[in-house]
Order: C-alpha cells, then sequence, then structure tokens
C-alpha cells in the first residue's frame, strides 16, 4: 500500500478534482456546541478548558459539527468542503484520550440523486486509494425506522434491545427479546427476516421489498435509485447492502454507509444523510457526507527497512562543495542520503559510498 | 485460510469437533502438546488456542476471523464483533446468590462482589437500585460468607459450590452459551465461507 502521506495527498486530489473547497478549522470550539449535540458524537466526553474570559472551550471530536454550524449553505445553493483535522475522542476501552487523523467530505444544501451518487462515488474513491480489497456497506436509516415502528412500535426498551441485536447480526437473542415482549408473529417474522438479507445487493433489495413493511418504500425506492445509478457508473463492485450499519435516528435520516479495507479489523470510513442534524442549524438544507480514519491506513503499511539509500561517508580532507554536490547528484536519481564522517550507531543503510 | 479462534478446555475441543465434521480438521490439534496454532492449508484453517475470556479480544482485532465465546464474556466486555449463532451448549446461568438466611436491606446500598462488574451494574441500574461493586478474580463464594458482601453476581453451573458455601440463587440475570462471533471487516471479505460455517453450526444444534 502507499504510505498514508501519499494517501492524503491522493485524497485531497480526488476532491479537489471534484470541486471540493478545502475546510479548516481551529483546534477548539465552544463546548456548548458539543453539550447541545451530545447524541452526535461518539463518545459525550470532551477534553473541556476555560479561556482567560472564562469561556468553556474543548478540544474538538468532531468536524462536522462546526461545517455545519458555519455552513452558509441555503435549499438552492450548495456548499461542498473537504477536510483533514485531527480530533480528539475518548476511546473506550482505554479510558484515554486520542488525537485521531481524520479526513473527511460534507456536501451542504439540496442532496438530490445526483448528490448521493457523487458521495458515494467519493467513497468508493477513497477506499480505492488504499489499493486493498474493499467493501462498502450502506443502509438506509428511513427504512431502519419503519422496521423499527412496525417491530417495536413506541416501545424504547424494545427498540433498544433489538437495535443491539441488530448491530450484531444477532438473529438468535432477537427471538429472546420479542419472546421477552411477547411479540409474535409478522411483527417478530419479518424484522427477523429483514436482518438476515445480507450480501449481494439487489437480491438484498429485492427480499426486503417483498416483506412489505409499512412505510419502508419511499426509502428501498432510494437505495434502488442509488444502485441502479451506481451500476450506469459501471461503481457497483464491493457495494453491499448491510442493515446492521445503524447509527442514531435523532440525526441521520437516510442513506449511511461504512467502508471496510482488507487487512484493517473494523470499518475506516462512515458517512450517512443528516439532514436532522442540518436542518437544526439552518432550516429545510440536507446533508451528506463520511470521514475516514487515516490513523487506521497506517497500519496496513511496514516500516521502511533502511534509514536512507545512501550513507555518504567524508573525510576531513573532503571539500564540502563536493561532498554536498555528489549528495545532491544521488538524490536527483531518487536516493535517500544522509552525509556523515562516521556510520551513526543504529542507523540502516542500503548502501554505503565515501566522498572524494 | 479461516483463522479460527477457540478457547482452551473443554468448549474449545467441543467447537473443534463441531467444525472437524463440517470440513475444518486439523488433527495435530487433539494431541496433546503445547503448541497454540494449528494449520490445515488443504482444508484452509487455521486454529488458535487461547483464553476463553481472550477470544472476543482476538476477534475484534482481527487476528482470528471467527471464534467462540461465552455470553458472559461478550456482555461483560462489550466488543465491537456480529454475534452470528448461539450454539446451545457450555449452557449456564449468570445469578444473583446470597447467603441461605439473606434478607436483603433497601434502606442502604447493596454490596455485590462479582467477576463482572459490567453485568452487575447494568443488571441493578435497570432496577434503580443503589449497589457498591466488589471486583474480584474468584473464589466470589466466599464474600458473602465473610461478610465481604450481601450477595454475589456470578456464572452458576449446577449450584454445587454454592451449595456446599451456604449459598443460595436468588435471581437469574441471564442465560448463558457458547456464541459464535465474526470479526466485522472480516466478514465483509469472507462472507460465503463463514455464512457456510454459521449455518452448518446451526444445522448440528437442531
Amino acid at each position: 500500500m502507499n504510505s498514508v502521506s501519499s494517501v492524503t495527498k491522493k485524497l485531497s486530489l480526488l476532491f479537489e478534482a471534484a470541486g471540493y473547497k478545502k475546510y479548516k478549522m481551529r483546534k477548539f470550539e465552544e463546548y456548548s456546541l458539543y453539550l447541545e449535540n451530545k447524541s452526535f458524537l461518539t463518545s459525550e466526553y470532551v477534553i473541556t478548558f476555560n479561556d482567560l474570559s472564562g469561556k468553556l472551550l474543548a478540544l474538538k471530536p468532531d468536524v462536522t459539527l462546526s461545517i455545519v454550524k458555519n455552513t452558509k449553505a441555503t435549499q438552492t445553493g450548495r456548499e461542498k468542503l473537504y477536510y483533514r483535522e485531527s480530533v480528539y475522542r475518548l476511546d473506550s476501552r482505554t479510558h484515554e484520550y486520542k488525537e485521531i487523523d481524520q479526513f473527511g467530505m460534507e456536501i451542504l444544501g439540496d442532496i438530490d440523486a445526483a448528490a448521493t451518487l457523487e458521495v458515494i462515488s467519493l467513497a468508493k474513491g477513497t477506499l480505492a486509494q488504499t489499493e486493498r480489497a474493499a467493501s462498502l456497506c450502506i443502509s438506509h436509516m428511513g427504512f431502519m425506522s419503519a422496521l423499527l415502528d412496525f417491530a417495536a412500535g413506541d416501545n424504547f426498551f424494545l427498540r433498544e434491545k433489538l437495535t443491539d441485536c441488530v448491530k450484531m447480526k444477532n438473529t438468535h437473542d432477537m427471538q429472546a427479546v420479542f419472546a421477552q415482549f411477547n411479540v409474535s408473529g409478522d411483527r417478530k417474522e419479518k424484522f427477523i427476516a429483514a436482518n438476515c438479507v445480507s450480501g449481494n445487493f439487489e437480491a438484498s433489495l429485492e427480499a426486503l421489498y417483498k416483506l412489505e413493511i409499512p412505510g419502508s418504500k419511499a426509502s428501498l425506492d432510494e437505495l434502488n435509485e442509488l444502485y441502479t445509478n451506481l451500476k450506469a457508473c459501471s461503481l457497483e463492485k464491493g457495494i453491499t447492502l448491510d442493515l446492521s450499519i445503524i447509527t442514531d435516528t435523532d440525526y441521520y435520516n437516510g442513506i449511511v454507509f461504512q467502508g471496510f479495507v482488507e487487512g484493517i479489523h473494523k470499518n475506516i470510513l462512515s458517512g450517512g444523510r443528516y439532514d436532522k442534524l442540518a436542518g437544526k442549524f439552518r432550516e429545510g438544507i440536507g446533508a451528506m457526507g463520511f470521514a475516514v480514519y487515516i490513523s487506521e491506513l497506517a497500519f496496513l503499511t511496514s516500516p521502511t527497512q533502511y534509514d536512507c539509500d545512501v550513507l555518504l561517508l567524508y573525510k576531513e580532507s573532503s571539500s564540502p562543495s563536493e561532498v554536498l554536490s555528489t549528495a545532491q547528484k544521488l538524490r536527483e536519481e531518487g536516493l535517500s542520503v544522509r552525509i556523515e564522517k562516521t556510520v551513526p550507531d543504529g542507523l540502516r543503510y542500503k548502501e554505503l559510498r565515501e566522498a572524494e | 485460510m479461516l483463522n479460527i479462534a477457540l478457547p482452551k478446555g473443554r468448549l474449545g475441543s467441543k467447537v473443534y469437533k463441531m467444525l472437524e465434521s463440517i470440513g475444518y480438521e486439523c488433527p495435530e490439534i487433539l494431541e496433546d502438546s503445547r503448541k497454540l496454532i494449528f494449520e490445515n492449508s488443504e482444508a484452509g484453517v487455521k486454529y488458535f488456542l487461547v483464553k476463553p475470556s481472550d477470544v472476543a479480544i482476538y476477534v475484534e482485532y482481527g487476528a482470528a476471523d471467527i471464534g467462540v465465546v461465552g455470553k458472559d464474556i461478550l456482555d461483560e466486555g462489550d466488543f465491537d464483533i456480529y454475534e452470528l449463532a448461539n450454539l446451545g451448549f457450555g449452557t449456564c446461568r449468570m445469578a444473583i446468590a446470597a447467603k441461605n438466611e439473606f434478607r436483603e436491606d433497601f434502606d442502604r446500598p447493596l454490596k455485590v462482589a462479582t467477576k463482572y462488574p459490567n453485568i452487575a451494574k447494568n443488571y441493578y441500574n435497570s432496577k434503580n437500585r443503589e449497589i457498591e461493586i466488589i471486583k474480584l478474580n474468584g473464589s466470589i463464594e466466599l464474600a458473602p460468607v465473610l461478610g465481604l458482601s450481601d450477595v454475589i453476581v456470578d456464572i452458576v453451573e449446577t449450584g454445587t459450590t454454592l451449595k456446599e458455601n451456604g449459598l443460595s440463587v436468588f435471581e437469574e440475570i441471564l442465560p448463558i452459551s457458547a456464541r459464535l462471533i465474526a470479526n466485522k471487516s472480516a466478514f465483509k471479505f469472507k462472507e460465503e465461507e463463514i455464512t457456510k460455517i454459521v449455518e452448518a453450526v446451526k444445522g448440528q444444534i437442531k
């Protein structure tokens, strides 16, 4: 795989070629932004501090909220942005804060079928930069909401337990949860049948249509339109339908997706449609985007075997200008060259040369 | 090549027999040795023998594509994995036990000794009961006997240990059995193979 820096350069080119503007922000935001939208964040814990005026600030745990807060997009005028920023989040396993290198893009404004296709194609393009087998798994929060409404109604506890099972593709415990809440018949059978659907996009979609879940047709039609467009652009390879991709229904309302790369144990890309969040800041606008966790890509690259290609040793009597020009000539050939008088301890080099 | 993490011990042997019968044989694993990795390239399988409580970690971090682990460990750990089948064996129950004569005092927090603090906390939170957790690593049954705790939250198989120490089960929290789990990313790239195993295993359970 390419190095992380070359992947990020390619990603910048990918988004710039699509006409996206680079977004840059400072490292902190007012804490109130995160407090008011804490369920949009992966963790409610953020690093806070007071400035000299007493204002409570936080090291940013997220970039999307800042973009949405400041957007000038309207229902007819779009804003297209990409960014590379560090975010600071609590690792739920180690209970320590981590700095995460994140690359991402957002479209704000009118999100139609063409915009949706563009986001998914850019997500595919992003995964392709890793030069590894990749899979982009897509779901629809509208469909999941309809399915949960059908099976659990407004029973909060049942919805929560079923959602946990969906995330883990755990259909056996779904049975137990339905039994615990005395739910049987179509509500149970169709919910489980929907969650057994996996893999091939077209076959999965057909199976979901057949279940005839009330209120789900518009969402399935949107998935169908997206897949038809992807096929028309020969972009359907590696796209699957996967209902276990489920995010917060308070903010996400449409297509959601996650990207996986062979060799990395978890998703490296995550995104979707979040009109509900965007609408809180600017009425009537839609929004869609994704983030890619660059730090994870570093695990695909092996450290270079050598610290430099050539170790160029000079003597007391060597002419400094000749030593430097010898090194420059080698560097022009694409070699990395380190100039030293003696061999440094622990330095790994491919070739040793002596300057005149 | 499918990488499978098996728990060391009786449960691991039972799961291996199950997988062997559906074509994932690797007879070397049955030999008495200290080896931890066993591979049969012809069958396209590599087994790792790991501590039962570590199976889910190996799977979550992708060192193993699939594995078999007890539901107690999954519920205690909150792992980011797929739980694809209930194997129906290795069954026992997570229960609250106390001294036979125990009567709960609702005027003060309940002292709970356990190896499973998250399961205990989640359970009592759902009941709005204030508790004080005492995390122990073994011989949990001693805690109420010596007055260290009011109750224990622990796995109960036959109940013999409880009985011999003058304890009884007061409430069952959840049934436990072995579960087949998969790494989320591995599932995307080996779905056909993993699904084949899940279906075969489910067929055997029936």
